[in-house]
């Protein structure tokens, strides 16, 4: 990896760092209901709602809570966009989305997926593009942060039957978390060049009058939805080219900030984390454990794609640029590499190049951190509850190796916290590997393979680890908005987040039904390098043992026959 | 169509609202035993 890339990566860290660690307190504060002048603020909407806020729910209240409103997301999103066209703020004059695409793009954005079969520009109205997605980006980040809150605060009760008030929780982490760090970033977007206005397509005038004379730029409210698209780890696009097009992401300045804003809030939860269990050093291991994955993932991507095609540089292309298709010249390999490292790590799937084109071992990287379970960093709240389930396990594993039993921040880890680690682990990579088999074997999923062979297996793959995991990007080639391929990947979307949220909060109602046992001499330490390193073990184990046979079939076979051509 | 996928949808909420109370089964089933 060349020097700058070693430096962007060691400036994104250290100011990650610095801004997550205030967050943090805020968020905990917010989210222990420290925060005075808000719950003022609240108090009449909880009114207004009938819910009485010291009113704290059992486990399953609260999980039938979260899926009543998100219930409720799906159809208001599916309405809006099938009654586009009869509803204001639509000066394309666009027709109403089909029934297969709404219906994804409905289930994709509630789940924090953001996957989009369409392409946003063309097939938006601006009052969908706000009132449905733009909402949804919000509610489905609120959604990560309360299930988060409620397992750790499952961590830090004792002898307690609830772990929350839903609606109390969804509605602080929107009001004062979500709603202010956009605020913020959409006014910084905008005052670096992201458009934010309600105007129709634009007609211009061209330099080349003779091959082109004019050219037509989308116009609408993108500042807006861009903030929380980054902030949320949501990442679905106003426009096609999402990061990548010019009015998404206009400057190297817009570039890092998004980069910085997908990482803020999953980094400043370990911090929530332990402070809520009362022992930092918790959050801290966490935290290290995440970021060493990262570490080692962004230069496996560098690398890769810092190298040249050999197809390309037989064709007499200077192999000393490195692998350039699919990126933003404004941005180069380095940055490209990070972004789709971090958008990946995290559930974000917001992209700034294309991870189609990029090596197939660069390819496999991306594909490699969603198919981690976006454990490393995360969506907001996701990440970290995934993390923690990861970390469940890994105690459960020293414990057998060490014949004790196991305990998790003085919790004792028995046979049903274990069952539901068992469903939150294997949910996913089932959802992944049988649509993948499902789409290879069907004829409808053959036939939105661009690519024949290894890639065009990767790019089934990647669809497929990419909604089950809620990331949302894609490896463009992979014809996707199709009545086969809608139905398939909602499924795959919505059973990967709620077949996962269901049992961490059966987790966190179990947990927090426990004593607090002491520690003893006995208890294994999960605040240093040692349990670090078994966490990232353990992840690492889960993945590979997932998904080796897979990615042996995509982009391994692709990387030999490559380099074998040479 | 839209009945067909809001019916699908209507089953997906069905399916996880099951395996929600499918959970709480398996804790409560565990206190009595």
């Amino acid at each position: 990896m060349s020097g700058p890339a070693w430096m962007q990566l060691a400036a994104y860290l250290a100011t990650l760092l610095l801004l997550a660690w205030p967050l943090g307190r805020a968020i905990e504060a917010v989210m222990q209901g420290r925060f005075a002048w808000g719950r003022r603020v609240e108090a009449p909407l909880h009114r207004l709602a009938g819910v009485d806020p010291s009113h704290e729910q059992a486990w399953l209240s609260y999980a039938i809570g979260l899926l009543v409103f998100n219930g409720l997301g799906v159809l208001a999103v599916y309405a809006l966009q099938r009654l586009q066209a009869l509803l204001p703020l639509n000066p394309q004059g666009l027709a109403a989305v089909s029934p297969d695409s709404a219906f994804n793009t409905a289930i994709s954005f509630v789940t924090n997926t953001n996957w989009q079969g369409y392409g946003g520009e063309t097939t938006m109205s601006h009052l969908t593009q706000m009132l449905a997605l733009t909402v949804q980006n919000f509610l489905s980040a609120a959604t990560g942060i309360v299930v988060v809150v409620a397992l750790v605060r499952g961590f830090a009760r004792h002898s307690a039957q609830a772990i929350g008030n839903v609606w109390v929780d969804l509605t602080r982490a929107t009001l004062w978390i979500l709603l202010p760090l956009s605020l913020v970033f959409a006014l910084v977007l905008a005052g670096q060049g992201v458009i934010q206005n309600l105007k129709p397509d634009q007609p211009v005038q061209t330099l080349e009058p003779r091959s082109s004379p004019t050219q037509t730029l989308a116009m609408g409210p993108v500042a807006s939805q861009l903030a929380i698209k980054m902030i949320g780890t949501n990442g679905g696009g106003f426009f096609n080219a999402n990061s990548a097009h010019p009015y998404e992401n206009p400057t190297a300045v817009t570039n890092f900030l998004q980069m910085l804003s997908i990482f803020l809030i999953p980094a400043a939860l370990c911090f929530v984390f332990g402070r809520i269990v009362g022992d930092l050093r918790q959050g801290w291991a966490v935290l290290a454990a995440m970021t060493l994955v990262f570490v080692v993932a962004v230069v496996a991507a560098t690398m890769a794609e810092q190298q040249a095609n050999p197809a390309l540089v037989a064709l007499g292309v200077d192999p000393a640029g490195g692998n350039m298709e699919g990126k933003e010249v404004r941005f180069g390999i380095a940055a490209s590499a990070l972004f789709a490292v971090i958008t990946t790590a995290a559930s974000c799937g917001a992209v700034n190049a294309m991870h189609d084109s990029f090596m197939p071992l660069g390819g496999a990287v991306p594909l490699a951190m969603i198919q981690l379970g976006e454990v490393v960093f995360g969506g907001v709240g996701s990440g970290l509850y995934g993390m923690l389930v990861f970390a469940i396990l890994a105690v459960f594993i020293a414990g057998l190796m060490i014949g004790r039993t196991p305990e998790y921040l003085g919790k004792k880890i028995e046979a049903h916290e274990m069952k539901m680690v068992s469903i939150a682990i294997l949910v996913t990579p089932l959802l992944v590997l049988l649509g993948t088999a499902v789409a290879v074997l069907a004829e409808p999923g053959r036939a939105g393979i661009q690519d024949p062979g290894p890639h065009g297996f990767s790019e089934v793959l990647y669809a497929l680890s990419s909604a089950a995991n809620n990331n949302g990007s894609a490896f463009a080639g992979l014809s996707a908005n199709t009545p086969f391929y809608n139905a398939l990947l909602a499924a795959a979307m919505w059973f990967g987040r709620f077949g996962v949220i269901v049992p961490v909060l059966a987790i966190a109602g179990s947990l927090a039904a426990k004593k607090r046992l002491e520690v003893t001499g006995g208890t294994l330490p999960t605040h240093g390098p040692l349990f670090v390193l078994l966490l990232v073990g353990t992840v690492g184990l889960v993945g590979l043992l997932n998904y080796v046979p897979a990615l042996a079939l995509g982009p391994v076979v692709e990387h030999l026959m490559l380099f074998a051509a040479k | 169509m839209d009945i067909v996928y809001l019916l699908a949808a209507a089953a997906f909420w069905v399916a996880i609202a099951g395996l929600a109370i499918g959970c709480e089964r398996l804790r409560t089933r565990r206190v009595a035993a």
